[in-house]
């Protein structure tokens, strides 16, 4: 009798701790929010910025938005770091209209494309203070005529009676063909190639490789981020003064001085600095050099040939 | 009789609750393992395609931040817009909300939510990171839902963030689902081993009931073999080595007895010899008298008065010489053990007439007391005889000249009957009682004995069921008393 009431016991204490063992693991199971959320390790995230006085930079529509924010976002974090100003981006959907903001006071300073430089210096008496290095350590770029890799182009003279897309008008890129290949190559009046403007150097790319034109125009900087993609460059112009950031003539000393003086004090040779500048947009990550109205002189020629060609 | 039922711990209840306990948890173990791997897949499924779609509506959303405009169209329209699109195409979402940083509501599927500033746990945590959050949660409106947050910004510009919740439900069912399946399964599996370990162990008790029913029902005496049964496994092989043993058992035993009767003419011979001395005196005396009445009819051959007188004497002589020829043949033939009706009183007188010269040569008394109820037992006369010679012997030999032997047979109890011989020797020291029924032990010199007569006298009385008690107490004498079952027959 003894015996059975052990037994009797013992199946009972099994039963009742496999009733158990099955409820809690119901429980665990079920609980699908355990072990979520995993909230940990964050990257504290810097609080610094708020309170500070907003100092908004313009940028020309030379790429897409997004393209730009990965760029020039990172020389903005730059700025803010140690600035008692914090930098803010303001796009403008044309070069056009960054001039514009510039003027009205809506952007302190912008990055300007060499050519709407020239010509808002003329209107609106802007001035730059500052403008990129190349991997010389030079303050030139180019812009180059690219087509797909199995193109017969070889030349400008191979552009006669073909399509060329060209950035915006109010760029370097988007007249240096027009008013300084064309006509060198006889290619006026019906020979001159038909040619077609877009917003952004990257729209022009896409149009080659898709075949819809025949040839491109852009930045050597964006030519180079598809050389792996069937793009080839095949001409290159003579080098330019790069892109300026720009101030209007009346600026706050302050911001233009500040702006001047961060950017100057970066030094590429250095490890650290080097590490910065990997994450900006590829015309900026060798630095900058002071920029003159003087060092744009020679784009103001090629202005005074289009106004010459106007009349 | 065996009865397993008797047995307190039964190995079939042991083997039962053991492997049945480890056949159980191992199956628990199985399953929480695989439930666990499960759950975590499908959780993890779960979380990849919700933070797979929330990455995509970011890319989206962002670039709504990017590229609309605070007129045409108002950010907040378009961030409508595409919220409402997201909303009516996407399966399984529970709500949408695009935040700015500061945590106001600028967008949400629920148009109530407008202009709410979001605090809770997952907005201070998003608040904090630039990465994916990704929290599971029990919704009061929506019951389970995973709910991800995602910054939109590009490079270190961060407009807001956009959370999405998606019902976790079915995911819960699947895992409830699955959960059900493995205790099924668990319980199932547990269940079947549990019978078939429940037959199999059955099927092996039952052989092992079988063997020892078999060992019950089988007297070692018996040499007709068993028939065993025939089985191909361990217990087969059991039961044969069983019925080996037995009849390595039945051919000890045998041997045993052959050994048993050896020691026993032994000892009966060196019982005669001791015999011998009394028996030639019982015949020399009737000799020398039929020597002397010959010796004198041939001195007087012609005196038929004194031939008339001597002749019966002679015949006398012959006839008593005769008795007690016969009798010393009638205890020294060998004649093979029967049960038969005993009168003890018989055999105890017989016994003491054998004796009467070994006990009148030392003047020793000896007076023997039979109870009147003592019954007739079951027994083998002759053997019983050689018994009560062999104790009587020892106990005139233990006497000294003038000594006292008192024989007293009666009833002890309903079925046995007791006999004692009692004498005032010499006594048996301490460390020589546990000794003397061992075989070839005796304290006697070389020609009076053979250290034999009280291990036969030992076996013969446990052959009759019976036992033999000796106390002593040294310089006062011993008694051995004989216990010997009446017989089923007579008791």
């Amino acid at each position: 009798m003894h015996t059975r009431i052990l037994y009797a016991t013992a199946i009972f204490a099994a039963f009742l701790l496999t009733a158990v063992v099955t409820i809690v693991v119901y429980k665990t199971t079920t609980d699908i929010g355990s072990p979520f959320p995993p909230v940990t390790a964050f990257s504290a995230r810097d609080s610094s910025l708020a309170g500070r006085q907003v100092v908004y930079i313009g940028v020309v529509s030379r790429y897409p938005p997004p393209v730009i924010y990965q760029g020039y976002q990172p020389i903005l974090d730059y700025l803010n770091t140690g600035s008692r100003f914090r930098f803010e981006l303001r796009l403008g959907r044309t070069y056009q209209e960054t001039v514009e903001q510039l003027i009205r006071g809506d952007v302190a300073a912008a990055f300007l494309g060499t050519y709407i430089y020239v010509r808002a210096h003329e209107r609106f008496g802007v001035r730059c203070i500052l403008m990129p290095l190349n991997e010389n350590g030079q303050p030139f770029s180019r812009s180059v005529l690219i087509t797909v890799a199995g193109s017969p182009i070889r030349g400008i003279a191979d552009l006669r009676g073909r399509r060329v897309a060209l950035p915006s008008q109010d760029s370097f890129s988007g007249n240096w063909l027009p008013l300084s290949e064309f006509p060198r190559y006889g290619l006026v009046g019906e020979t001159r190639p038909t040619f077609r403007y877009f917003s952004h150097h990257q729209s022009v790319v896409y149009q080659v490789l898709r075949g819809t034109f025949d040839a491109g125009v852009v930045k050597e900087r964006v030519a180079r981020e598809f050389l792996d993609r069937n793009i080839r460059i095949v001409l290159s112009s003579d080098p330019i003064p790069g892109s300026p950031l720009v101030v209007r003539g009346d600026a706050d000393t302050a911001v233009t001085n500040e702006l001047r003086d961060v950017l100057l004090r970066l030094d590429v040779r250095r490890p650290d600095d080097r590490a910065l500048v990997a994450q900006w947009d590829q015309e900026f990550q060798y630095g900058f050099t002071r920029a003159s109205d003087a060092d744009y002189d020679g784009i103001r020629r090629l202005l005074h040939v289009q106004r010459g060609q106007a009349r | 009789m065996s009865r397993f039922s008797t047995v307190r711990f039964s190995l079939k209840a042991r083997l039962m609750f053991i492997i049945g306990s480890i056949t159980a948890l191992l199956m628990l173990l199985i399953s929480v393992g695989i439930l666990s791997q499960w759950r975590t897949m499908i959780v993890g499924n779960l979380r990849q395609n919700a933070e797979g779609v929330t990455r995509a509506i970011a890319i989206s959303l962002t670039d709504a931040f990017l590229y609309g405009d605070e007129e045409d169209p108002p950010l907040e329209d378009l961030l409508e817009r595409y919220i409402r699109n997201y909303a009516s195409t996407i399966t399984g979402l529970t709500h949408i909300a695009v935040i700015d940083n500061s945590g106001r509501i600028l967008a949400h599927s629920d148009h109530a939510q407008y202009g709410r500033v979001v605090t809770d746990s997952l907005a201070v945590a998003s608040g904090r990171t630039d990465r994916l959050i990704t929290a599971i949660l029990e919704s009061p409106h929506h019951g389970w839902v995973i709910e991800t947050v995602q910054p939109l910004r590009i490079a270190g510009k961060r407009w807001g963030v956009v959370r999405v919740g998606f019902s976790a439900e079915s995911t819960r069912a699947e895992i409830r689902s699955l959960f059900i399946l493995l205790v099924a399964l668990t319980t199932l599996v547990t269940t079947v081993t549990l019978l078939v370990l429940y037959l199999l162990i059955g099927r092996l008790t039952d052989s092992l009931h079988e063997l020892v029913l078999l060992m019950d029902r089988t007297g070692l005496e018996a040499d007709d073999p068993v028939p065993v049964p025939r089985r191909n496994d361990e217990v087969g092989f059991l039961l044969q080595h069983f019925g080996l043993l037995r009849q390595r058992l039945s051919q000890s035993r045998r041997e045993l007895l052959g050994v048993h009767a050896q020691i026993a003419r032994a000892e009966k011979l060196a019982s005669i010899g001791r015999l011998a001395s009394g028996v030639a005196h019982e015949i020399n005396n009737p000799l020398h008298g039929i020597k002397n009445c010959l010796y004198a009819i041939e001195r007087e051959p012609d005196n038929q008065k004194q031939i008339t007188t001597y002749l019966p004497l002679i015949r006398e002589g012959m006839e008593y010489i005769e008795t007690v020829v016969q009798k010393l043949l009638g205890f020294a033939r060998q004649q093979p053990a029967s049960m038969q009706d005993v009168d003890l009183q018989e055999v105890l007188s017989k016994v003491l007439r054998l004796l009467d010269y070994n006990i009148r040569r030392k003047h020793t008394t000896c007076t023997l007391t039979v109870e009147p109820d003592v019954p007739i037992i079951r027994g083998d006369p002759q053997l019983l005889s050689e018994v009560m010679m062999n104790l009587v012997l020892n106990a005139v030999d233990a006497v000294g000249n003038g000594g006292l032997i008192t024989l007293r047979c009666c009833r002890a109890g309903e079925n046995r009957v007791l006999i004692q011989v009692q004498d005032n020797g010499v006594g048996i020291p301490e460390e020589h009682l546990a000794r003397i029924f061992d075989p070839f032990f005796t304290t006697k010199g070389p020609k009076e004995g053979t250290g034999l007569g009280l291990s036969v006298a030992l076996g013969v009385v446990e052959t009759h069921g019976g036992i033999i008690r000796v106390s002593s107490t040294p310089g006062h004498g011993s008694t051995f008393v004989v216990e010997l079952p009446v017989g089923e027959e007579r008791s």
